[in-house]
C-alpha cells in the first residue's frame, strides 16, 4: 500500500458536522426571540392644539425672506375644503389656491387634495403648516388618513406640521 | 439461556440516525423570521380589547410619555379609568367647567410631577432640562372628532398641548 493510496482513502471518508450544539443554540434563541418579538408596530404622529399665549410682550418680527402659506383643510361630511391663508399675499392670489373637493362615491378625494397641496408647496416651498379642521362627526380614522396625505404624498414632504384646532386659553 | 445466547449473538443493527437537516432548515427560517420582528424596545400597553387603532404611513417613533386611552366606553390615563363614555359623550366631563373633572386633575398631577422631575434633572445637568411634555394618545379609530376634541382640550388645559397620536404601522 503506497502512501498515496492511504491518503486517498482518508479523503473519501464522509465528514459529519456535529449539529447538536447548533441545535442547542437554536433552541435557546428561538424562545428568547419569541418572547421579545413585536406583534404590533406602533408609531406616533406629532400634533398639537394651539395655545393662546398669556404674555403681553410683542411677538418677535420674523424676517420675511420667503412667503409661507398656511393651508387649512376642512373635513366635512361630503367634501374636503382647502383654503390658503397668509399675511403676505393678496386675497385674490390666495383664492386661486383654494379648492373644494366633493366626495366621489362616498370617499374623500385624497389624491386631488394631495395635488392641490403639492401645487401650494411648489409655489411656496417654505410652507410647512396645515390646520386640519374636522367636522364634529368625522371619525378619527379619516382624520389620520388626511394627516397622512397632508404630511407627505408619494415620497414628497408637503406640510409636516399638522395642527388640530381647538384653541385653549 | 439458549434464547439469551441467540440474542447476544444476533448481529447488531446499525444505530438509527435522525436526519436533522429538515429540522435545521425549519429552525433557520423561524430564526430569521423572529429576528426580523424583534422589537428593540418592546413595551406592553394595556389597550382595551375593543379598541381599534387606525393605520398610518407615519414613521415617527413614539416616545414614552403619559398615555391617554380613549375607547368607545372609557377614558384611561395610564392604567386608571378617569371617565366613562356613553354614545360618544363623556359622562363625567362638563366642558363649561373642565378644570373640575377628574381627567383634568389626573393629567395635571402627572404634569406637575414631570415638571418637578425636570427641575431636579436640570439642577443635575447644569440647567439643561426637558420641557417637551406630551401625551401619547390612543384613540379608537371609529370615535368622532367631537369626543376627541373635548379630551384634547382638557389635556391642553392641564399642560399638554402637544400630542403624539398612536397609530399602527400600515401592513
Amino acid at each position: 500500500m503506497t502512501a498515496l493510496g492511504q491518503r486517498r482513502r482518508t479523503a473519501d471518508l464522509e465528514c459529519e458536522i456535529d449539529m447538536v450544539p447548533i441545535m442547542n443554540m437554536f433552541l435557546v434563541l428561538i424562545p428568547f426571540l419569541l418572547a421579545s418579538s413585536t406583534t404590533l408596530f406602533l408609531n406616533g404622529i406629532n400634533t398639537s392644539v394651539p395655545v393662546m399665549a398669556q404674555t403681553s410682550e410683542p411677538a418677535a418680527i420674523e424676517k420675511k425672506s420667503d412667503i409661507k402659506i398656511t393651508a387649512t383643510v376642512k373635513l366635512q361630511d361630503y367634501q374636503l375644503v382647502l383654503e390658503a391663508t397668509s399675511d403676505e399675499l393678496s386675497e385674490k392670489k390666495l383664492k386661486e389656491m383654494d379648492a373644494t373637493l366633493k366626495n366621489n362615491n362616498g370617499q374623500y378625494q385624497y389624491s386631488e387634495l394631495a395635488s392641490a397641496l403639492l401645487n401650494i408647496k411648489g409655489l411656496y416651498p417654505k410652507s410647512d403648516t396645515l390646520i386640519l379642521m374636522p367636522g364634529e362627526r368625522i371619525i378619527y380614522d379619516k382624520i389620520v388618513k388626511t394627516m397622512d396625505v397632508a404630511r407627505a404624498f408619494e415620497g414628497q414632504t408637503l406640510f409636516p406640521n399638522v395642527v388640530i384646532p381647538g384653541q385653549v386659553k | 439461556m439458549a434464547l439469551g445466547n441467540a440474542l447476544a449473538n444476533r448481529p447488531k443493527a446499525d444505530e438509527p440516525t435522525i436526519n436533522i437537516t429538515s429540522m435545521m432548515d425549519m429552525f433557520t427560517i423561524i430564526l430569521f423570521f423572529l429576528l426580523s420582528s424583534y422589537g428593540s424596545k418592546p413595551v406592553e400597553f394595556n389597550v382595551d380589547k375593543n379598541m381599534d387603532l387606525p393605520e398610518s404611513s407615519a414613521t415617527f417613533d413614539y416616545s414614552n410619555s403619559v398615555k391617554l386611552f380613549l375607547s368607545d366606553s372609557s377614558i384611561k390615563v395610564e392604567e386608571e379609568q378617569v371617565a366613562s363614555l356613553k354614545n360618544g359623550r363623556v359622562i363625567e366631563l362638563d366642558m363649561n367647567k373642565p378644570k373640575s373633572s377628574y381627567l383634568y386633575l389626573k393629567l395635571k398631577s402627572f404634569h406637575d410631577k414631570q415638571i418637578a422631575e425636570a427641575k431636579t434633572d436640570s439642577s443635575k445637568n447644569n440647567g439643561e432640562s426637558k420641557d417637551d411634555f406630551h401625551v401619547l394618545f390612543f384613540c379608537d379609530r371609529n370615535l368622532p372628532y367631537k369626543t376627541m376634541s373635548n379630551i384634547m382640550k382638557v389635556a391642553a388645559l392641564a399642560g399638554y398641548p402637544n400630542f403624539q397620536l398612536a397609530v399602527l404601522e400600515k401592513s
